[in-house]
């Protein structure tokens, strides 16, 4: 890598944040210490083996698991609700039609007049006229 | 810097650990538990959070220990799986008070008045920093990390890595403003 591209804080004039900072992240010096956490982590591996301790499964570890099957179904849903909703609504339409097309079912009322529609073809419109006749 | 590489003592080790002999494995935590917390304290705020995310990152390297390719260096494998405990750690305490920050820090200064002063205001520096950011400050300029180094250990491109550490120090120096020499 180009030397160049490495230049750290300390040849930028930054030294005594360096400083600072190696004060601040300076690992422990005494050995024991280092044997301590070896026998720590070592008795963490022995526990692990008998079955008493599992590593910690952070949320974002676990949403980042389900990140991808979690936006694919979000998707899935996403589509199937548009083809839904764009679904041409049928079924009013339909009432509608049956509405208008449909004879109306009227209870007769006493002393009404029968309306008789006069029909298309000859022979009927003088059966027609015969019954509008005897009806009077 | 670059990883210690795999000298014989190593090799022997990652065949024991593999052949399930639990002295290959404690022998590779001593060998390469240093580097591992010094991985770790650069990116939690703490010590103690450190020394979780170690014990954490070795845990999960025992676990997956079968599928460790034994021609890759160990040390930067489980580096890796370190940085990757102590991010998710840091994500957990993301909103952390800047007093965590070790208060047995060294003092590197000669006048207490002072370094009382330039401690408390770096902890607030880095404490504002975000995670990554504040790895790859500490790891190229504390540690002597390459960019490409800090890219495997963090698992981000090389470029990545510099360019957070371009923004990184731009964010640290305007934050410990007039602490320059």
């Amino acid at each position: 890598m180009d030397e160049d591209n490495e230049l750290r804080l300390t040849d930028e004039g930054d030294e005594r944040i360096v400083r600072l900072l190696r004060g601040a992240y300076a690992p422990p010096a005494d050995e024991s210490y280092w044997e301590g956490l070896e026998t720590r982590i070592l008795s963490l591996l022995a526990s692990h083996r008998l079955g008493l301790v599992r590593t910690q499964s952070s949320l974002w570890s676990v949403l980042e698991r389900w990140a991808t099957p979690g936006l694919a179904a979000a998707g899935l849903l996403f589509i199937a609700a548009g083809l839904f909703l764009a679904q041409p609504n049928n079924e009013p339409v339909q009432t509608t039609y049956e509405e208008v097309t449909e004879p109306l079912v009227v209870e007769e009322l006493p002393g009404a007049v029968n309306v008789v529609t006069a029909p298309r073809d000859r022979l009927s419109q003088r059966e027609a006229t015969f019954r509008y006749v005897l009806s009077h | 810097m670059t990883d210690a590489g795999r000298n014989p003592e190593e090799r022997e080790l990652v065949g024991l650990a593999l052949e399930g002999d639990p002295r290959g494995f404690a022998g590779l935590v001593r060998l390469h538990q240093r580097r591992a917390y010094t991985v770790a304290r650069s990116i939690v705020l703490s010590h103690e959070d450190a020394e979780d995310a170690v014990q954490e990152g070795f845990l999960r390297a025992y676990q997956a220990l079968d599928r460790f390719d034994p021609g890759q260096p160990f040390g930067a494998w489980v580096n890796r799986i370190v940085a990757n405990a102590a991010l998710d750690l840091a994500r957990r305490k993301k909103v952390r008070n800047a007093e965590e920050l070790s208060d047995a820090m060294p003092s590197p200064f000669q006048d207490p008045a002072e370094d009382a002063e330039l401690k408390a205001r770096l902890k607030s520096a880095l404490a504002k920093l975000p995670e990554r950011s504040r790895a790859v400050v500490v790891l190229h300029d504390v540690e002597g990390f390459t960019h490409a180094e800090i890219g495997k250990l963090l698992g981000i491109p090389g470029g990545t890595a510099r360019s957070d550490l371009h923004h990184a120090r731009q964010r640290l120096r305007g934050l410990l403003e007039n602490m320059r020499d």
